[in-house]
């Protein structure tokens, strides 16, 4: 028997309406461990390159890992994937609170979606009992709505619940996947395949316990970590605030965006910042699944806007997005934005960044109060940045092209717009300046899902000999990099961090609780029963990356489309790094660098050898036979 | 550090805190010529742990000389999704 998974995935065939159960065995999770793994090698196999990312080829996987659903802090999460309908390259993204833990706890390791309903359904799971039900009375409801109805027609009153509303079953091109109304899959449209596939939700009651080999082990490094916090120790914080303190200082560092990304000064920052709306707004904080950092804010409000807690409230990213970004500094329309967003199911980062690109726009004259239907789309107008979410998520007036997202919506606006789109293969950069962690200029130009600031390594911590440094030496960083090279230092900095991270997308565990390199091995230990190491797991995460690359290859991405937006290579207009920018030369030299450490071509592309080291030579096979066809 | 003309008022942002037992804020008197390292280790940091230096809501350096009246704020690294 194995500890920690089940060995079963569950397949569902949409156009059939067939549900089947599929084993794979202990190799299989020894060489993947979960999560983008488990999606890519899904992908690779099973999906005809140049599918149609919102038709029945398209095939949408959620993930857990070996020790999802453990009763261990950051152990709450699951992966989902897919061909993204946003950037036309691979479409991974990753979600937190209860969802995935009782995913594992109902006997299932993952769920693959294939083909396309004719009339919209939900997936009914408890336990071993799986169910394609009709979900003709929820399509159009918001994702409260449809956790409510669904719990009622289960009999489930905890079942957990997947669920897109409106604006994926609208196809807003950004939309994404709301764990229990709190915690979004935000990234990469995966909201909207869903939407295409017909799929309301997913619900699961899990009632079994999680078999683990080591049980005093899991239990002791448990109460190592919520120790550890309690006595303010550990993740201090994270556990205060959650994310997105200390704004202030990312405004005078001018990491955090300004305006769509003009950088010009902000000194509200400090009023949308975390600990601000802790002393204003917060109800309360609350936790994933197990967990004791708890970092989760819950915004409560009755005016000027009314803001159901039921939705939590707004992180970093949303924060930089629909606020600073905007010019927003009002933290309840921050919180109704997020709250909208949450109820529609569309991704709070994408949707603040295509309304100040429109922003923008309209300022600049490129669009029209014609075009916006009436709304003073200018910086600073909270309640147009509201409405806007409204009219995104029906795809009503201007909403129809702000849910295309910015780049396109610059496109087809023309005359210039496309200069201040800010995104790299369609996705909108997250809440972090490439011009001042120059480590984000490489990370959001090579990853394969387009910017991403999670698998990213930000390199602010590794400037001086302080804590980042001294943790980094488990992946043999000895000295400090100063904080604007691009030579080879920074790039053999960020391809090792940018491993790490995706080492918690293939454990799908939480980056936010502090575990050291060697309690990550411990964990998988305990809960296994197996001998890894360190080198071990971070070569899985090398392994899913270049699957990642790979898939893109097959979809045409090349070096051509790893790049950084024309904005963020110029100086900012105002305070910091407003002397210089980002050197395209020095920045494509990076690239190159970064391409041949990782053992890919000059195109970016995982060479055979590359993927025979990570043991998957299969997928060279893939890209050769691929490449014979044409 | 010995008593001299300058009076600067020291600020920690909230992830520098833990390291000062809670300490929020401090005003010093600094003779001419402070630097704002001298100002980070008076406080009791290690200037490792402190990324960005903002005086009078400007970003500076450790290296900078403080002034009568200076407010100096400090900040930890920004990490991912903080």
């Amino acid at each position: 028997m194995p500890y920690g998974y089940s060995g079963k995935f569950l397949r569902v065939n949409l156009s059939t309406g067939a549900v089947k159960v599929e084993e794979r065995d202990d190799t299989y999770y020894r060489r993947y461990f979960g999560g983008w793994s488990f999606i890519l090698d899904t992908l690779l196999r099973e999906m005809p390159a140049g599918a149609d990312p919102l038709g029945p080829d398209n095939i949408l996987v959620f993930a857990t890992g070996v020790v999802s659903g453990v009763p261990i802090s950051g152990s709450a999460r699951n992966a989902v994937g897919a061909k993204s309908p946003l950037t036309g390259a691979v479409g991974l993204s990753e979600v937190g609170g209860f969802w995935g833990s009782e995913l594992k706890r109902a006997g299932w390791d993952a769920i693959i979606f294939e083909g396309q309903s004719e009339r919209p359904v939900y997936l009914s799971i408890v336990d071993e009992v799986v169910e394609l039900r009709d979900a003709g009375a929820l399509w159009g409801r918001t994702t409260k709505e449809t956790l409510e109805q669904v719990r009622q027609e289960m009999g489930e009153p905890r079942a957990r619940v997947a669920a897109i509303g409106p604006g994926a079953e609208n196809l807003v091109r950004y939309a994404c996947i709301i764990n229990d109304l709190k915690d979004a899959a935000g990234r990469c449209g995966l909201g909207a395949v869903m939407g295409s596939k017909r799929v309301k939700c997913i619900a699961v009651r899990g009632t079994k316990d999680i078999p683990v080999a080591d049980p005093d082990r899991v239990r002791e490094l448990a109460r190592t970590m919520a120790r550890g916090v309690a006595a303010g120790e550990l993740a201090v914080n994270m556990h205060k605030y959650g994310t997105g303190v200390d704004l202030a200082g990312g405004e005078v560092s001018g990491n955090l965006p300004i305006r769509n990304w003009q950088g010009t000064r902000f000194p509200e920052a400090k009023d949308i910042s975390a600990e601000t709306l802790a002393e204003t707004i917060r109800a309360r904080m609350e936790a994933c699944y197990a967990c004791s950092v708890r970092c989760k804010k819950v915004v409560a409000l009755e005016a000027p806007y009314k803001v159901d807690p039921d939705y939590g409230g707004p992180e970093y990213e949303t924060i930089g997005a629909v606020g600073s970004n905007c010019g927003v500094s009002d933290l309840a329309a921050i919180s109704k934005a997020n709250e909208l967003c949450n109820a529609y199911s569309i991704d709070t980062i994408a949707a603040g960044s295509a309304v100040a690109f429109a922003m923008e726009a309209y300022e600049r004259g490129l669009l029209t109060i014609e075009d916006t239907g009436g709304l003073e789309l200018r910086f600073g107008n909270g309640d147009a940045m509201v409405q806007a979410m409204e009219l995104i998520a029906r795809r009503e007036g201007i909403g129809g092209l702000l849910a295309e997202g910015a780049a396109l919506a610059a496109k087809r606006i023309g005359r210039g717009a496309e200069d201040f789109a800010v995104h790299v293969k369609n996705q909108d950069l997250p809440m972090h300046e490439p011009r001042y962690k120059r480590a984000l200029a490489i990370s959001y130009a090579v990853s394969p899902t387009g910017a991403d600031h999670c698998h990213a390594l930000h390199d602010t911590g590794y400037t001086t000999a302080g804590e980042s440094i001294r943790r980094a030496g488990a992946i043999g960083i000895v000295e400090p990099v100063p904080l604007e090279s691009l030579g080879p230092d920074k790039v053999r900095l960020t391809a090792r961090g940018t491993m790490q991270n995706t080492l918690y997308n293939i454990l799908v565990t939480c980056m936010f609780v502090p575990w050291t390199p060697q309690q990550q091995v411990d964990i998988v230990e305990a809960v296994t029963g197996w001998k890894t190491s360190y080198f071990d797991l971070m070569k899985g995460a090398e392994r899913a990356f270049s699957m990642a690359r790979a898939f893109n290859a097959r979809e045409g991405f090349g070096a051509k489309d790893d790049y950084l937006p024309l904005r963020s290579q110029g100086p900012r207009a105002e305070g910091a790094l407003t002397d210089g920018g980002i050197d395209p030369a020095a920045l494509r030299e990076a690239l190159d660098n970064y391409y041949a450490m990782m053992g890919w071509d000059a195109e970016g592309c995982p060479t055979r050898a590359c993927l025979e080291e990570l043991d998957v030579a299969w997928v060279a096979d893939v890209l050769e036979l691929d490449r014979a066809r044409g | 550090m010995s008593e001299g003309t300058a009076r600067v008022t020291v600020r920690l942002g909230h992830g520098l805190r833990h390291r000062t037992c809670g300490e929020a804020e401090r005003e010093m008197r600094v003779p001419d010529g402070t630097r704002i390292v001298h100002l980070v280790v008076a406080f009791g940091l290690d200037p490792a742990e402190v990324s960005i230096v903002s005086r009078q809501g400007t970003l500076s350096s450790l290296e900078d000389v403080v002034a009568d009246g200076d407010l100096v704020e400090l900040y930890p690294p920004i990490g991912g999704g903080c």
